[in-house]
């Protein structure tokens, strides 16, 4: 096969970015740490999470020297609980799922970003070191009122929180 | 002398008239879905900005699913099949088998979206229980009403009849020449054996699951799995819309250009990489998906960064083939050949840009790719700016841009106005840079995608540099050229079709590639190897996550009661 | 015919410039040039009229040199 000089330069140099992309990628899972949402929090029967041991109750709980789990529940169209509240410099991990369709948990301005799916719990681990508030929008359609859906996440000063807050 | 090549005297209508008029009636199709979808596109634009909302937000999602369904899966779709009878029939230069059986699967496409049209525009009445206010991707447990899961299946059927229809044509040429498949009819048969495997998925989805789900007969459906199974066929169906394009491309572009593709041997290995590698990725759709272990994601990773490899590889040939055509018109130097291109043509201008813009939308399809990247855009607005570059410019104004070449050979009638049509691209062009620029840069602020109104009252959107008035003002008036240019488009062609008939003829013919075919080894015609691997890269890729969704949620959903179903037609009668 | 930039040609040139300017207060703050409004409509004003200029220059140079195709396009 004639592959001209060019286009051989030219293949080599997009493989070369290919595998540069890769590493980028290998890089922000194997250097930085950054986790994808899986398979570890298991599944949950989304027509009775009343009576589920987590998700019967949403709120945050203290878990640890400076840990939080966080269980939160999606629906239409509002998350439980809202707002949320957690100390700076702690580490959560949320536990999310839907009690009706697939929805969106955003924090906004944050690459905390998970889909919600009925049956599935995503769960995540994020490190708050400094107090802000955020906004926590669906970004999956869920319905009529999907762009009404919103909560949001206080991370409060240490010294301000009060304990385990819904 | 190849069948690369139409006697120049002769316009295809007049050679092949019966096909001629399938074509046309496909392409008629198209734009009809182009017109009614871009008139959803304006109305979303200004809404979601908050410039102008005379419906209903709640009614935002049935034009959005309009929007949706009409312009990637009936305009993209019916140009496809439209161009693939076109160029079958030429490169073969043989009619088709049995113009019957053609007309057969056109209606089929036909009726598939009348039923899905119907369904989606019952949501705009509120008195009928019909409605299928689900979007594109349709994801359960939200449900559609069964005609439109019905429609979207009898509209598949129907572009598998029509792949048949070519193999058809296909193998009986081959029974009576010998000598490579012809360029075109290659492009078009990688295209449909990657169809025929990528819809395996959303065909299992809908006729197993969503479908017997939406009529009572099954109680509930496991949403991870109907998703995954929409998502195996939803990275696939971009390349089937993209593929029509790379063949324009490659065998279209280099000719109106002024000279010849730069190598054909080259085209044949992209569309064998595209069939190869379009759908064992899939799950790069559903990165941030609970249920989905890490290791099948960072899989489809890996294989979607090599998928950039047939695009790249594409990038340079056709642009060392535009080179050519320039030097061929008296263009010289390192930059100044780029003066002697055809820009007055817009059929050349539209590709051309169209190909700028996909380079673009190719690199904010890598950040998409980025597994660990992509929790900064996922579900953004960021998604929507990426993929109306590749959908929305390359693939729609790469098939405007042909229609313009395309119109003398089909219709008989030249183009009423090449002014007009050069306008049309251009402002396509300037319309898609404001509108997916301040989408990407929405994006990365947090604003989010598929949503009527995205102004919420607990927090305001950080929008650095700028403001989020200014980026949704871009969206507007980037959304309003856009409308303003497909009007033009399609005010162009109906004219032309009034005026009257052109004397003599114009010389379509395609020049054979400067490295022909007999360059190019023969396995990649062995059409049956490259299957035999699609396939296996599908199961290495999908069977075991698949596997893994079912043994953990079960085929119909952990749980053992159905899941509340909203938006039923079935709760409105019942 | 080579070398002169005809209307289409300037058309495209002023297309490509559109992203430059619907970014140019992003890209200047990159250089920690921040801009006010006034201040960015001078500067794509003058931008805009530059490429004009340039393109305008570039055709009169071009149609006094002595390489002149008359072949058709």
């Amino acid at each position: 096969m004639n592959v001209h000089t060019y286009e051989k330069i030219w293949l080599v140099a997009s493989l070369f970015l290919i595998v540069g992309f890769i590493a980028t990628v290998v890089y922000g899972a194997a250097g930085a740490g950054i986790a994808m949402v899986d398979a570890s929090g298991g599944t949950v029967d989304s027509t009775s999470l009343s009576e589920n041991e987590r998700f019967g109750e949403p709120g945050v709980e203290r878990v640890g020297d400076g840990e939080y789990e966080v269980t939160v529940v999606a629906r239409q169209f509002m998350y439980q609980p809202d707002p949320i509240r957690v100390p700076a410099d702690s580490r959560v991990t949320f536990y999310v799922t839907s009690a009706d369709v697939i929805h969106g948990f955003q924090v906004v301005g944050t690459n905390v970003n998970t889909m919600v799916i009925p049956g599935q719990v995503a769960k995540i681990t994020v490190d708050f070191d400094e107090p802000a508030e955020y906004g926590i929008i669906c970004n999956e359609y869920c319905g009529q009122g999907h762009h009404d859906m919103e909560g949001k996440l206080v991370v409060v000063p240490e010294d301000e929180y009060g304990g385990d807050d819904a | 002398m190849t069948n690369e090549e139409l006697p120049g005297e002769e316009l295809f209508l007049d050679r092949f008239p019966d096909e001629a008029q399938v074509v046309r009636a496909s392409l008629w199709s198209a734009f009809v879905a182009l017109g009614i979808g871009a008139l959803a596109g304006i109305v979303q634009a200004l809404h979601r900005v908050g410039y102008v909302r005379f419906i209903d937000s709640a009614d935002y999602y049935t034009v959005l699913t309009l929007h949706g369904v009409l312009l990637v899966i009936s305009f993209t779709i019916f140009f496809l099949v439209g161009l693939f009878t076109w160029a079958v029939t030429r490169s073969l230069d043989r009619p088709v088998e049995n113009i019957r059986f053609t007309w057969a699967w056109y209606l089929t496409m036909v009726a598939g979206t009348v039923l899905a049209g119907v369904a989606i525009l019952g949501g705009f009445v509120d008195s009928i229980p019909i409605s299928a206010d689900v979007l594109f991707t349709f994801y359960a447990p939200l449900q559609a009403h069964p005609l439109f899961y019905a429609g979207l299946a009898v509209f598949i059927i129907g572009t598998w009849l029509a792949g048949f229809d070519w193999f058809r044509s296909w193998w009986i040429w081959r029974s009576e020449n010998d000598g490579r498949i012809p360029l075109q009819t290659f492009m078009v048969l990688t295209s449909m054996l990657m169809w025929y495997i990528a819809t395996i998925g959303v065909a299992i989805s809908v006729v197993f699951f969503l479908l017997p789900w939406s009529l009572g007969i099954i109680d509930q459906v496991n949403p991870l799995l109907t998703r995954t199974l929409f998502w195996y066929f939803g990275h696939p169906v971009v390349y089937f819309w993209l593929m029509p394009a790379y063949l324009l491309w490659y065998t279209v572009l280099p000719s109106i250009s002024g000279g010849r593709l730069f190598s054909d041997p080259l085209a044949r290995v992209v569309f064998v990489l595209f069939l190869i590698l379009s759908t064992p990725v899939g799950i790069h759709h559903q990165y941030l998906d609970p249920g989905i272990a890490e290791g099948f994601k960072f899989i489809a990773m890996t294989n979607t960064m090599f998928l950039l490899l047939p695009s790249l590889l594409t990038a340079f040939t056709v642009v060392a083939s535009m080179e050519h055509g320039a030097r061929q018109r008296g263009g010289e130097g390192y930059l100044s050949w780029l003066g002697a291109l055809p820009w007055r043509d817009p059929a050349f201008t539209g590709m051309a840009l169209a190909g700028l813009m996909f380079a673009a939308g190719g690199f904010s399809g890598m950040v998409n790719a980025g597994m660990n990247i992509n929790y900064l855009i996922h579900n953004t607005l960021w998604v929507p700016g990426h993929f109306h570059l590749t959908v929305g410019t390359a693939v729609a104004l790469t098939f405007m841009a042909a229609t313009y070449w395309l119109l003398p050979q089909l219709t008989r009638r030249r183009l009423y106005s090449r002014t007009i049509g050069l306008f049309q691209v251009v402002m396509w062009f300037v319309g898609m840079v404001l509108m997916s620029n301040a989408m990407h840069r929405a994006g990365l602020v947090g604003i989010p995608r598929r949503t009527a109104e995205p102004q919420y009252d607990g927090f305001a959107f950080d929008a650095g540099l700028s403001s989020v008035a200014e980026l949704d003002a871009q969206v507007a008036i980037g959304g309003t050229l856009l409308f303003v240019s497909v009007v033009l488009f399609l005010g162009n062609l109906i004219i032309s079709l009034l005026e009257d008939p052109m004397e003599g003829t114009v010389d379509r013919s395609l020049p054979p590639a400067l490295s022909g075919p007999e360059d190019s080894p023969e396995v990649l015609d062995n059409l049956s190897l490259w299957v035999a691997i699609a396939l296996l890269l599908v199961l290495l890729a999908y069977s075991l996550p698949i596997g893994a969704i079912v043994a953990d949620g079960g085929l119909f959903g952990p749980g053992t009661e159905s899941y509340p179903v909203v938006l039923s037609w079935l709760e409105v009668v019942t | 015919m080579s070398g002169r930039i005809s209307r289409a040609g300037l058309l495209v040139i002023l297309a490509f410039l559109v992203p430059v300017i619907v970014e140019f207060r992003t890209l200047a703050a990159l250089f920690g040039v921040s801009l006010s409004v006034g201040q960015y409509l001078v500067a794509v004003t003058g931008l805009v009229m530059a490429v004009l200029l340039a393109v305008g220059a570039w055709n009169l140079r071009a149609g006094t040199t002595a390489d002149d195709h008359t072949g058709g396009a």
